[in-house]
Protein backbone atom coordinates (compact mmCIF):
# COMPACT_ATOMS: atom_id res chain seq x y z
CA UNK A 1 0.00 0.00 0.00
CA UNK A 2 2.91 2.41 1.04
CA UNK A 3 4.84 2.36 -2.50
CA UNK A 4 1.64 2.14 -4.21
CA UNK A 5 0.52 5.17 -2.92
CA UNK A 6 3.90 6.67 -3.23
CA UNK A 7 3.54 5.91 -6.75
CA UNK A 8 0.04 6.97 -7.55
CA UNK A 9 1.35 10.53 -5.74
CA UNK A 10 4.08 10.62 -7.67
CA UNK A 11 1.90 10.27 -11.37
CA UNK A 12 -0.51 12.54 -9.91
CA UNK A 13 1.67 15.34 -9.05
CA UNK A 14 3.34 15.09 -12.44
CA UNK A 15 0.05 14.78 -14.33
CA UNK A 16 -1.26 17.62 -12.53
CA UNK A 17 2.20 19.80 -13.12
CA UNK A 18 2.26 19.23 -16.45
CA UNK A 19 -1.83 20.33 -16.60
CA UNK A 20 -1.30 23.81 -14.83
CA UNK A 21 1.47 24.36 -17.63
CA UNK A 22 -0.18 23.48 -20.45
CA UNK A 23 -4.07 22.79 -21.05
CA UNK A 24 -4.85 24.53 -17.66
CA UNK A 25 -2.28 27.09 -17.01
CA UNK A 26 -3.37 30.09 -15.17
CA UNK A 27 -4.25 33.95 -17.21
CA UNK A 28 -1.79 35.71 -18.36
CA UNK A 29 -1.96 39.63 -19.62
CA UNK A 30 0.57 42.45 -19.89
CA UNK A 31 1.21 42.33 -16.30
CA UNK A 32 1.81 39.43 -14.02
CA UNK A 33 -1.09 38.58 -12.79
CA UNK A 34 -2.18 37.18 -9.20
CA UNK A 35 -3.20 33.75 -10.73
CA UNK A 36 0.27 33.17 -12.01
CA UNK A 37 2.01 33.67 -8.74
CA UNK A 38 0.13 31.32 -6.79
CA UNK A 39 0.59 28.62 -9.75
CA UNK A 40 3.85 28.93 -8.94
CA UNK A 41 3.36 28.36 -5.72
CA UNK A 42 1.02 25.30 -6.54
CA UNK A 43 3.74 24.15 -8.96
CA UNK A 44 6.76 23.77 -6.02
CA UNK A 45 4.72 22.41 -4.24
CA UNK A 46 3.99 19.95 -6.50
CA UNK A 47 7.95 19.17 -7.33
CA UNK A 48 8.26 18.74 -3.50
CA UNK A 49 5.82 16.01 -3.30
CA UNK A 50 7.42 14.24 -6.13
CA UNK A 51 11.18 14.86 -5.13
CA UNK A 52 9.83 13.13 -1.45
CA UNK A 53 7.96 10.52 -3.49
CA UNK A 54 11.47 9.63 -5.01
CA UNK A 55 13.28 9.80 -2.10
CA UNK A 56 10.99 7.33 -0.02
CA UNK A 57 11.51 4.93 -2.78
CA UNK A 58 15.42 5.06 -2.47
CA UNK A 59 16.05 5.56 1.42
CA UNK A 60 13.83 2.41 2.79
CA UNK A 61 13.32 3.60 6.34
CA UNK A 62 10.18 2.93 7.67
CA UNK A 63 10.15 6.28 9.86
CA UNK A 64 11.48 8.58 6.54
CA UNK A 65 8.32 7.07 4.35
CA UNK A 66 5.76 7.37 7.06
CA UNK A 67 6.98 11.01 7.64
CA UNK A 68 6.83 11.65 3.97
CA UNK A 69 3.30 10.56 4.29
CA UNK A 70 2.43 12.80 6.67
CA UNK A 71 4.42 15.63 4.33
CA UNK A 72 2.24 14.88 1.31
CA UNK A 73 -1.15 14.82 3.15
CA UNK A 74 0.27 18.37 4.83
CA UNK A 75 0.92 19.58 1.10
CA UNK A 76 -2.04 18.07 -0.58
CA UNK A 77 -3.93 20.37 2.22
CA UNK A 78 -2.28 22.80 1.35
CA UNK A 79 -2.78 22.55 -2.53
CA UNK A 80 -6.22 23.35 -1.89
CA UNK A 81 -5.55 26.51 -0.41
CA UNK A 82 -3.40 27.68 -3.74
CA UNK A 83 -6.31 30.75 -4.31
CA UNK A 84 -5.52 32.52 -1.17
CA UNK A 85 -2.27 33.23 -2.65
CA UNK A 86 -3.85 35.36 -5.53
CA UNK A 87 -6.82 34.81 -7.69
CA UNK A 88 -8.23 36.73 -10.41
CA UNK A 89 -11.47 38.31 -9.52
CA UNK A 90 -13.74 37.01 -11.94
CA UNK A 91 -15.02 33.15 -12.04
CA UNK A 92 -14.90 32.64 -15.57
CA UNK A 93 -11.16 33.28 -15.88
CA UNK A 94 -9.03 30.63 -16.89
CA UNK A 95 -7.63 29.92 -13.69
CA UNK A 96 -10.52 29.94 -11.81
CA UNK A 97 -12.08 27.75 -14.72
CA UNK A 98 -9.13 25.26 -14.46
CA UNK A 99 -6.22 25.68 -13.00
CA UNK A 100 -7.35 25.79 -9.14
CA UNK A 101 -10.47 23.03 -9.80
CA UNK A 102 -7.23 21.06 -11.40
CA UNK A 103 -5.32 22.04 -8.32
CA UNK A 104 -7.92 21.04 -5.87
CA UNK A 105 -8.67 17.51 -7.66
CA UNK A 106 -4.94 16.68 -7.29
CA UNK A 107 -5.04 18.04 -3.35
CA UNK A 108 -7.41 16.26 -2.58
CA UNK A 109 -6.30 12.94 -4.31
CA UNK A 110 -2.77 13.53 -3.13
CA UNK A 111 -4.15 14.25 0.84
CA UNK A 112 -6.55 11.19 0.50
CA UNK A 113 -4.26 8.77 -0.34
CA UNK A 114 -1.63 9.42 1.60
CA UNK A 115 -3.91 9.80 4.33
CA UNK A 116 -4.82 6.50 3.49
CA UNK A 117 -1.63 5.09 3.54
CA UNK A 118 -0.85 6.40 6.94
CA UNK A 119 -3.58 4.97 8.44
CA UNK A 120 -2.99 1.81 6.76
CA UNK A 121 0.72 1.57 8.08
CA UNK A 122 -0.57 2.82 11.85
CA UNK A 123 -3.48 0.00 11.67
CA UNK A 124 -1.08 -2.70 10.74
CA UNK A 125 1.41 -1.78 13.63
CA UNK A 126 -1.31 -1.61 15.67
CA UNK A 127 -2.28 -4.91 14.80
CA UNK A 128 1.27 -6.49 14.95
CA UNK A 129 1.55 -5.24 18.40
CA UNK A 130 -1.24 -6.77 19.36
CA UNK A 131 -0.87 -10.26 17.65
CA UNK A 132 2.44 -9.57 19.48
CA UNK A 133 1.57 -9.11 23.00
CA UNK A 134 -0.87 -12.12 22.29
CA UNK A 135 1.67 -14.35 21.37
CA UNK B 1 -14.16 -15.02 22.08
CA UNK B 2 -14.32 -13.14 18.47
CA UNK B 3 -17.28 -11.38 17.47
CA UNK B 4 -19.31 -12.11 14.21
CA UNK B 5 -18.03 -8.30 13.59
CA UNK B 6 -14.02 -9.23 14.52
CA UNK B 7 -14.34 -12.19 12.67
CA UNK B 8 -15.62 -10.41 9.45
CA UNK B 9 -12.88 -7.63 9.73
CA UNK B 10 -10.01 -10.46 10.63
CA UNK B 11 -11.24 -12.51 7.07
CA UNK B 12 -10.80 -9.27 5.41
CA UNK B 13 -7.77 -8.23 6.59
CA UNK B 14 -6.63 -11.86 5.76
CA UNK B 15 -7.78 -12.02 2.43
CA UNK B 16 -6.35 -9.11 0.98
CA UNK B 17 -6.39 -9.73 -2.55
CA UNK B 18 -10.18 -10.84 -2.75
CA UNK B 19 -11.21 -7.99 -0.60
CA UNK B 20 -9.18 -5.21 -2.47
CA UNK B 21 -11.04 -7.04 -5.60
CA UNK B 22 -14.25 -6.78 -4.20
CA UNK B 23 -13.83 -3.32 -3.46
CA UNK B 24 -12.55 -2.12 -7.08
CA UNK B 25 -15.84 -3.49 -8.12
CA UNK B 26 -18.00 -2.16 -5.53
CA UNK B 27 -16.10 1.15 -6.02
CA UNK B 28 -16.51 1.07 -10.00
CA UNK B 29 -20.48 0.50 -10.07
CA UNK B 30 -20.83 2.62 -7.47
CA UNK B 31 -18.79 5.65 -9.45
CA UNK B 32 -20.84 4.68 -12.41
CA UNK B 33 -23.93 4.92 -10.96
CA UNK B 34 -23.79 7.76 -9.31
CA UNK B 35 -21.68 9.74 -11.76
CA UNK B 36 -24.73 9.29 -14.37
CA UNK B 37 -27.16 10.35 -11.83
CA UNK B 38 -24.64 13.29 -10.37
CA UNK B 39 -24.74 14.39 -13.95
CA UNK B 40 -28.90 13.96 -14.56
CA UNK B 41 -30.09 15.33 -11.62
CA UNK B 42 -27.76 18.40 -12.45
CA UNK B 43 -29.30 18.59 -16.03
CA UNK B 44 -32.62 18.16 -14.68
CA UNK B 45 -32.02 20.96 -11.70
CA UNK B 46 -30.63 23.42 -14.42
CA UNK B 47 -33.88 22.64 -17.17
CA UNK B 48 -36.18 22.53 -14.28
CA UNK B 49 -35.21 26.48 -13.75
CA UNK B 50 -35.08 27.98 -17.45
CA UNK B 51 -38.43 28.96 -18.29
CA UNK B 52 -38.92 30.56 -14.79
CA UNK B 53 -35.83 31.95 -15.35
CA UNK B 54 -36.73 33.23 -18.90
CA UNK B 55 -39.86 34.68 -17.46
CA UNK B 56 -40.88 35.39 -21.16
CA UNK B 57 -43.40 33.95 -23.71
CA UNK B 58 -41.23 34.72 -26.91
CA UNK B 59 -37.81 35.98 -27.77
CA UNK B 60 -36.66 37.82 -30.34
CA UNK B 61 -32.61 37.89 -32.10
CA UNK B 62 -31.59 39.45 -34.83
CA UNK B 63 -31.28 35.89 -37.75
CA UNK B 64 -27.76 36.60 -38.21
CA UNK B 65 -26.58 35.94 -34.50
CA UNK B 66 -29.10 32.33 -33.63
CA UNK B 67 -26.32 30.28 -33.00
CA UNK B 68 -24.76 33.07 -30.48
CA UNK B 69 -27.64 34.25 -28.40
CA UNK B 70 -28.68 30.07 -27.78
CA UNK B 71 -24.81 30.11 -26.78
CA UNK B 72 -24.85 32.62 -24.62
CA UNK B 73 -28.05 32.07 -22.68
CA UNK B 74 -27.28 28.64 -21.96
CA UNK B 75 -23.84 28.23 -21.96
CA UNK B 76 -22.66 31.82 -20.99
CA UNK B 77 -20.36 32.22 -23.86
CA UNK B 78 -19.66 36.02 -23.80
CA UNK B 79 -20.77 37.63 -26.85
CA UNK B 80 -21.26 41.35 -28.83
CA UNK B 81 -25.29 40.70 -30.52
CA UNK B 82 -26.98 43.98 -32.27
CA UNK B 83 -30.29 44.49 -34.18
CA UNK B 84 -29.57 46.56 -37.08
CA UNK B 85 -32.80 48.88 -35.52
CA UNK B 86 -34.21 48.02 -32.37
CA UNK B 87 -37.71 46.28 -32.90
CA UNK B 88 -38.94 47.19 -29.38
CA UNK B 89 -41.43 49.45 -30.41
CA UNK B 90 -42.87 48.08 -33.42
CA UNK B 91 -43.61 44.70 -31.56
CA UNK B 92 -45.10 46.48 -28.56
CA UNK B 93 -47.99 47.70 -30.86
CA UNK B 94 -48.92 44.51 -31.97
CA UNK B 95 -52.24 42.90 -30.77
CA UNK B 96 -51.69 40.45 -28.08
CA UNK B 97 -48.89 41.39 -27.09
CA UNK B 98 -48.50 42.38 -23.00
CA UNK B 99 -45.10 43.75 -21.68
CA UNK B 100 -41.64 43.92 -23.66
CA UNK B 101 -38.26 44.47 -22.56
CA UNK B 102 -35.39 44.97 -24.50
CA UNK B 103 -31.48 43.67 -23.60
CA UNK B 104 -28.15 44.72 -24.62
CA UNK B 105 -25.63 42.04 -25.01
CA UNK B 106 -21.98 43.10 -25.21
CA UNK B 107 -18.83 41.38 -24.56
CA UNK B 108 -16.13 43.27 -22.51
CA UNK B 109 -12.83 44.30 -24.30
CA UNK B 110 -9.11 44.49 -23.10
CA UNK B 111 -8.15 48.14 -23.84
CA UNK B 112 -6.28 48.12 -21.16
CA UNK B 113 -4.45 46.44 -18.11
CA UNK B 114 -7.64 47.53 -15.95
CA UNK B 115 -10.32 46.50 -18.23
CA UNK B 116 -11.65 42.96 -17.99
CA UNK B 117 -11.70 41.12 -21.11
CA UNK B 118 -14.10 38.04 -22.59
CA UNK B 119 -17.30 38.77 -19.83
CA UNK B 120 -20.80 38.85 -21.13
CA UNK B 121 -22.52 42.35 -20.15
CA UNK B 122 -26.63 42.32 -20.39
CA UNK B 123 -28.24 45.55 -20.11
CA UNK B 124 -31.47 45.79 -18.80
CA UNK B 125 -34.26 48.48 -18.79
CA UNK B 126 -35.11 48.58 -15.02
CA UNK B 127 -38.52 50.28 -15.70
CA UNK B 128 -39.96 47.96 -18.36
CA UNK B 129 -37.91 44.00 -16.85
CA UNK B 130 -40.15 41.53 -16.19
CA UNK B 131 -36.97 39.13 -15.72
CA UNK B 132 -33.95 40.29 -14.26
CA UNK B 133 -35.49 41.68 -11.12
CA UNK B 134 -37.63 38.22 -10.53
CA UNK B 135 -34.17 36.22 -9.70
CA UNK B 136 -33.48 38.45 -6.89
CA UNK B 137 -35.03 39.48 -3.58
CA UNK B 138 -33.65 42.91 -3.58
CA UNK B 139 -35.40 45.80 -5.78
CA UNK B 140 -33.01 46.69 -8.58
CA UNK B 141 -35.67 49.58 -10.18
CA UNK B 142 -33.46 52.20 -8.95
CA UNK B 143 -30.01 50.57 -10.52
CA UNK B 144 -27.75 53.92 -10.87
CA UNK B 145 -25.44 54.19 -13.80
CA UNK B 146 -22.08 53.23 -12.35
CA UNK B 147 -23.64 49.98 -10.10
CA UNK B 148 -24.28 46.16 -11.60
CA UNK B 149 -25.92 43.09 -10.76
CA UNK B 150 -23.50 40.02 -11.37
CA UNK B 151 -24.76 36.26 -11.95
CA UNK B 152 -24.53 34.08 -9.13
CA UNK B 153 -20.96 32.54 -10.26
CA UNK B 154 -19.30 35.34 -11.47
CA UNK B 155 -17.23 34.75 -8.31
CA UNK B 156 -17.67 38.90 -7.14
CA UNK B 157 -19.06 39.75 -3.87
CA UNK B 158 -21.74 43.15 -2.71
CA UNK B 159 -19.30 46.07 -3.09
CA UNK B 160 -16.83 45.01 -5.41
CA UNK B 161 -15.53 47.18 -8.30
CA UNK B 162 -14.44 46.19 -11.56
CA UNK B 163 -13.50 48.23 -14.82
CA UNK B 164 -15.66 47.52 -18.35
CA UNK B 165 -15.53 49.95 -21.27
CA UNK B 166 -13.13 52.12 -19.07
CA UNK B 167 -16.41 52.62 -16.92
CA UNK B 168 -16.23 51.67 -13.16
CA UNK B 169 -19.02 49.45 -12.05
CA UNK B 170 -19.60 48.57 -8.33
CA UNK B 171 -21.70 45.03 -7.13
CA UNK B 172 -25.33 45.88 -6.34
CA UNK B 173 -26.47 42.78 -5.88
CA UNK B 174 -25.79 39.00 -6.48
CA UNK B 175 -28.53 36.71 -8.24
CA UNK B 176 -29.77 33.31 -7.06
CA UNK B 177 -28.40 30.70 -9.34
CA UNK B 178 -30.18 29.83 -12.49
CA UNK B 179 -27.90 27.23 -14.34
CA UNK B 180 -28.15 29.02 -17.73
CA UNK B 181 -25.39 31.91 -18.84
CA UNK B 182 -26.91 34.22 -16.68
CA UNK B 183 -24.79 32.81 -14.07
CA UNK B 184 -21.67 34.73 -15.77
CA UNK B 185 -23.31 37.88 -16.88
CA UNK B 186 -23.01 41.08 -15.12
CA UNK B 187 -25.89 42.99 -15.56
CA UNK B 188 -26.04 47.03 -15.85
CA UNK B 189 -28.78 49.21 -16.49
CA UNK B 190 -29.61 50.82 -20.34
CA UNK B 191 -28.28 54.26 -19.05
CA UNK B 192 -24.62 53.09 -18.36
CA UNK B 193 -25.05 50.90 -21.52
CA UNK B 194 -26.02 54.36 -23.35
CA UNK B 195 -22.93 56.09 -22.10
CA UNK B 196 -20.59 53.39 -23.49
CA UNK B 197 -22.23 52.90 -26.74
CA UNK B 198 -22.58 56.72 -27.88
CA UNK B 199 -19.37 56.72 -26.83
CA UNK B 200 -16.85 58.18 -29.65
CA UNK B 201 -14.06 55.55 -28.04
CA UNK B 202 -16.32 52.62 -29.48
CA UNK B 203 -17.28 54.38 -32.42
CA UNK B 204 -16.17 52.07 -34.55
CA UNK B 205 -18.14 49.24 -32.21
CA UNK B 206 -21.44 50.97 -32.02
CA UNK B 207 -21.36 53.84 -34.61
CA UNK B 208 -21.89 56.19 -31.10
CA UNK B 209 -25.93 55.32 -31.23
CA UNK B 210 -27.57 55.00 -28.08
CA UNK B 211 -30.95 52.10 -27.34
CA UNK B 212 -29.21 49.48 -29.32
CA UNK B 213 -30.53 46.17 -28.33
CA UNK B 214 -29.80 42.80 -28.72
CA UNK B 215 -32.87 40.64 -27.37
CA UNK B 216 -36.24 41.07 -27.25
CA UNK B 217 -38.56 39.75 -24.17
CA UNK B 218 -42.21 39.31 -25.17
CA UNK B 219 -44.92 38.53 -22.87
CA UNK B 220 -48.38 37.84 -24.38
CA UNK B 221 -52.00 38.53 -23.29
CA UNK B 222 -53.29 35.82 -21.00
CA UNK B 223 -55.63 34.65 -24.34
CA UNK B 224 -53.18 34.68 -27.12
CA UNK B 225 -51.94 31.45 -28.72
CA UNK B 226 -47.87 31.69 -28.46
CA UNK B 227 -47.63 29.58 -31.68
CA UNK B 228 -50.20 32.26 -34.18
CA UNK B 229 -48.91 35.30 -32.35
CA UNK B 230 -45.10 33.96 -33.39
CA UNK B 231 -46.16 33.13 -36.86
CA UNK B 232 -47.64 36.52 -37.19
CA UNK B 233 -44.55 38.95 -35.72
CA UNK B 234 -42.40 36.67 -37.96
CA UNK B 235 -44.23 37.57 -40.62
CA UNK B 236 -44.06 41.40 -39.82
CA UNK B 237 -40.52 41.62 -38.61
CA UNK B 238 -37.63 41.42 -41.20
CA UNK B 239 -34.28 39.68 -39.95
CA UNK B 240 -35.95 38.81 -36.54
CA UNK B 241 -36.39 35.08 -35.06
CA UNK B 242 -38.37 34.12 -32.86
CA UNK B 243 -38.47 31.45 -29.99
CA UNK B 244 -41.21 30.07 -28.24
CA UNK B 245 -39.79 29.78 -24.26
CA UNK B 246 -41.63 26.56 -24.20
CA UNK B 247 -40.74 24.96 -27.17
CA UNK B 248 -37.22 25.55 -26.13
CA UNK B 249 -37.59 24.21 -22.95
CA UNK B 250 -39.42 20.92 -24.68
CA UNK B 251 -36.23 21.14 -26.88
CA UNK B 252 -33.72 21.15 -23.67
CA UNK B 253 -35.67 18.30 -21.93
CA UNK B 254 -35.96 16.45 -25.44
CA UNK B 255 -31.73 16.31 -25.14
CA UNK B 256 -32.03 15.82 -21.15
CA UNK B 257 -34.01 12.70 -22.09
CA UNK B 258 -31.22 11.83 -24.31
CA UNK B 259 -28.60 11.64 -21.49
CA UNK B 260 -30.89 10.30 -18.94
CA UNK B 261 -32.04 7.03 -21.54
CA UNK B 262 -28.06 6.26 -22.31
CA UNK B 263 -27.40 6.80 -18.39
CA UNK B 264 -29.77 4.37 -17.89
CA UNK B 265 -28.83 1.84 -20.37
CA UNK B 266 -25.00 2.13 -18.81
CA UNK B 267 -26.23 1.85 -15.55
CA UNK B 268 -28.45 -1.38 -16.45
CA UNK B 269 -24.88 -3.07 -17.87
CA UNK B 270 -22.77 -1.83 -15.05
CA UNK B 271 -25.41 -3.40 -12.43
CA UNK B 272 -25.57 -6.79 -14.44
CA UNK B 273 -21.56 -7.29 -14.83
CA UNK B 274 -21.16 -5.91 -10.92
CA UNK B 275 -24.06 -8.94 -10.44
CA UNK B 276 -22.48 -11.53 -12.38
CA UNK B 277 -18.56 -10.71 -11.40
CA UNK B 278 -19.35 -9.95 -7.15
CA UNK B 279 -21.55 -13.18 -8.07
CA UNK B 280 -18.47 -15.21 -9.15
CA UNK B 281 -16.23 -13.73 -6.35
CA UNK B 282 -18.35 -14.37 -3.32
CA UNK B 283 -19.15 -17.91 -4.71
CA UNK B 284 -15.39 -19.01 -5.80
CA UNK B 285 -14.47 -17.53 -1.84
CA UNK B 286 -17.40 -19.63 -0.14
CA UNK B 287 -15.87 -23.00 -2.25
CA UNK B 288 -12.80 -22.07 -1.05
CA UNK B 289 -13.89 -21.62 2.43
CA UNK B 290 -16.04 -24.58 2.94
CA UNK B 291 -14.01 -26.82 5.09
CA UNK B 292 -13.98 -23.54 7.73
CA UNK B 293 -17.37 -22.91 7.61
CA UNK B 294 -18.12 -26.71 8.08
CA UNK B 295 -15.56 -26.76 11.03
CA UNK B 296 -17.53 -24.11 12.47
CA UNK B 297 -21.09 -25.73 12.20
CA UNK B 298 -19.59 -28.78 13.63
CA UNK B 299 -18.39 -27.20 16.70
CA UNK B 300 -21.73 -25.74 17.31
CA UNK B 301 -21.82 -22.43 15.92
CA UNK B 302 -25.24 -22.00 14.17
CA UNK B 303 -25.89 -21.00 10.72
CA UNK B 304 -27.34 -18.08 11.32
CA UNK B 305 -24.08 -16.79 13.23
CA UNK B 306 -21.92 -18.30 9.93
CA UNK B 307 -24.16 -16.05 7.75
CA UNK B 308 -23.91 -13.09 9.26
CA UNK B 309 -20.17 -13.52 9.15
CA UNK B 310 -20.30 -13.78 5.82
CA UNK B 311 -23.05 -10.88 5.57
CA UNK B 312 -20.72 -8.48 7.73
CA UNK B 313 -17.32 -9.11 5.84
CA UNK B 314 -19.08 -7.94 2.65
CA UNK B 315 -21.36 -5.30 3.76
CA UNK B 316 -18.29 -4.01 4.74
CA UNK B 317 -16.42 -3.81 1.94
CA UNK B 318 -19.79 -2.82 0.12
CA UNK B 319 -20.16 0.18 2.47
CA UNK B 320 -16.33 0.75 1.70
CA UNK B 321 -16.56 0.14 -1.91
CA UNK B 322 -19.78 2.82 -2.15
CA UNK B 323 -17.94 5.68 0.14
CA UNK B 324 -14.57 5.50 -2.06
CA UNK B 325 -16.46 5.46 -5.33
CA UNK B 326 -19.21 8.05 -4.63
CA UNK B 327 -16.14 10.05 -3.17
CA UNK B 328 -13.62 9.82 -6.08
CA UNK B 329 -16.49 11.23 -8.60
CA UNK B 330 -17.35 13.74 -5.79
CA UNK B 331 -13.66 14.96 -5.89
CA UNK B 332 -13.67 14.94 -9.63
CA UNK B 333 -17.59 16.41 -10.46
CA UNK B 334 -17.83 19.13 -7.96
CA UNK B 335 -14.19 21.12 -8.22
CA UNK B 336 -14.57 21.17 -12.42
CA UNK B 337 -18.82 21.22 -12.66
CA UNK B 338 -18.14 24.92 -14.54
CA UNK B 339 -15.92 22.83 -16.88
CA UNK B 340 -18.46 20.24 -17.35
CA UNK B 341 -21.43 23.08 -17.45
CA UNK B 342 -19.06 24.63 -20.71
CA UNK B 343 -18.65 21.37 -22.48
CA UNK B 344 -22.17 20.47 -22.10
CA UNK B 345 -23.57 23.12 -23.55
CA UNK B 346 -26.93 23.11 -21.38
CA UNK B 347 -28.65 24.74 -18.74
CA UNK B 348 -26.55 22.80 -15.69
CA UNK B 349 -26.88 23.43 -11.64
CA UNK B 350 -25.63 21.40 -8.77
CA UNK B 351 -28.62 19.87 -7.49
CA UNK B 352 -29.37 20.72 -3.84
CA UNK B 353 -27.85 18.60 -0.84
CA UNK B 354 -31.37 16.72 -0.54
CA UNK B 355 -31.17 15.30 -4.00
CA UNK B 356 -27.89 14.54 -3.67
CA UNK B 357 -28.43 12.75 0.00
CA UNK B 358 -31.28 10.83 -2.13
CA UNK B 359 -28.78 10.25 -4.40
CA UNK B 360 -26.32 8.53 -2.31
CA UNK B 361 -29.08 6.48 -0.57
CA UNK B 362 -29.96 4.95 -4.16
CA UNK B 363 -26.93 4.06 -4.84
CA UNK B 364 -26.07 2.58 -1.44
CA UNK B 365 -29.89 0.78 -1.82
CA UNK B 366 -28.36 -0.67 -5.28
CA UNK B 367 -25.54 -2.21 -4.37
CA UNK B 368 -27.09 -3.63 -1.27
CA UNK B 369 -29.35 -4.96 -3.45
CA UNK B 370 -26.77 -6.12 -6.08
CA UNK B 371 -24.81 -7.92 -2.77
CA UNK B 372 -28.10 -10.00 -1.85
CA UNK B 373 -28.45 -11.21 -5.13
CA UNK B 374 -24.54 -11.96 -5.19
CA UNK B 375 -24.49 -13.58 -2.05
CA UNK B 376 -27.67 -15.63 -2.39
CA UNK B 377 -26.24 -18.93 -3.46
CA UNK B 378 -23.50 -19.16 -0.81
CA UNK B 379 -26.05 -18.24 2.04
CA UNK B 380 -28.29 -21.19 0.50
CA UNK B 381 -25.57 -23.46 0.71
CA UNK B 382 -24.38 -22.50 4.18
CA UNK B 383 -28.26 -22.91 5.31
CA UNK B 384 -29.02 -26.11 3.54
CA UNK B 385 -25.72 -28.11 3.40
CA UNK B 386 -24.63 -30.68 5.78
CA UNK B 387 -21.68 -30.33 8.02
CA UNK B 388 -20.25 -33.18 6.92
CA UNK B 389 -20.26 -32.58 3.18
CA UNK B 390 -19.03 -28.97 3.82
CA UNK B 391 -15.35 -30.57 5.81
CA UNK B 392 -15.52 -33.03 2.46
CA UNK B 393 -15.29 -36.06 4.64
CA UNK B 394 -18.63 -37.55 3.10
CA UNK B 395 -18.55 -37.90 -0.54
Amino acid sequence: MKQYSKFITALISVISFLLIHTACKPCHGMMAMPCEHSTGIAGIVLVVILLSDILSFIVKHERFRQLTSVTNTLLGVLLLFTPAFGQCQVASMACRLRTFPTLTVSGLLIAGISLAALISVLVKRQTGRKTHAHA
Amino acid sequence: MLTPNQFAWQSILKNRFCSLMFLCLVGIASACLFGVGFFNENLSSGIGQVKGRIGADLIAVPSSYDKAAKDALFAGDACTILFPENPEAQISQLDGISQVSSQLYLKTLAFSCCSTAGLQLIAFDPKTDFTVSKWTDEKIENLAADEMVVGACCGMKQGTSMNFYGQTFKVADVLDETGMGYDQSIFISYDAANQITASPEYAVYFGEKQNLSSMILINTDSGSDIETLSKSLGRSLNGVSLYATDSLVSELKSQADYFRISGFVMDAFVILLAVIALFALITITFYQRKKRVGSLLSVGISRGKIVQIFFLEYLYLTLLGTGAGIGIVSVFVIPLHQIIKQTVNMPYRLTNFGGLALLILAVCGVNLLILLISCSLTFTKILRTEPAHLTEEMA
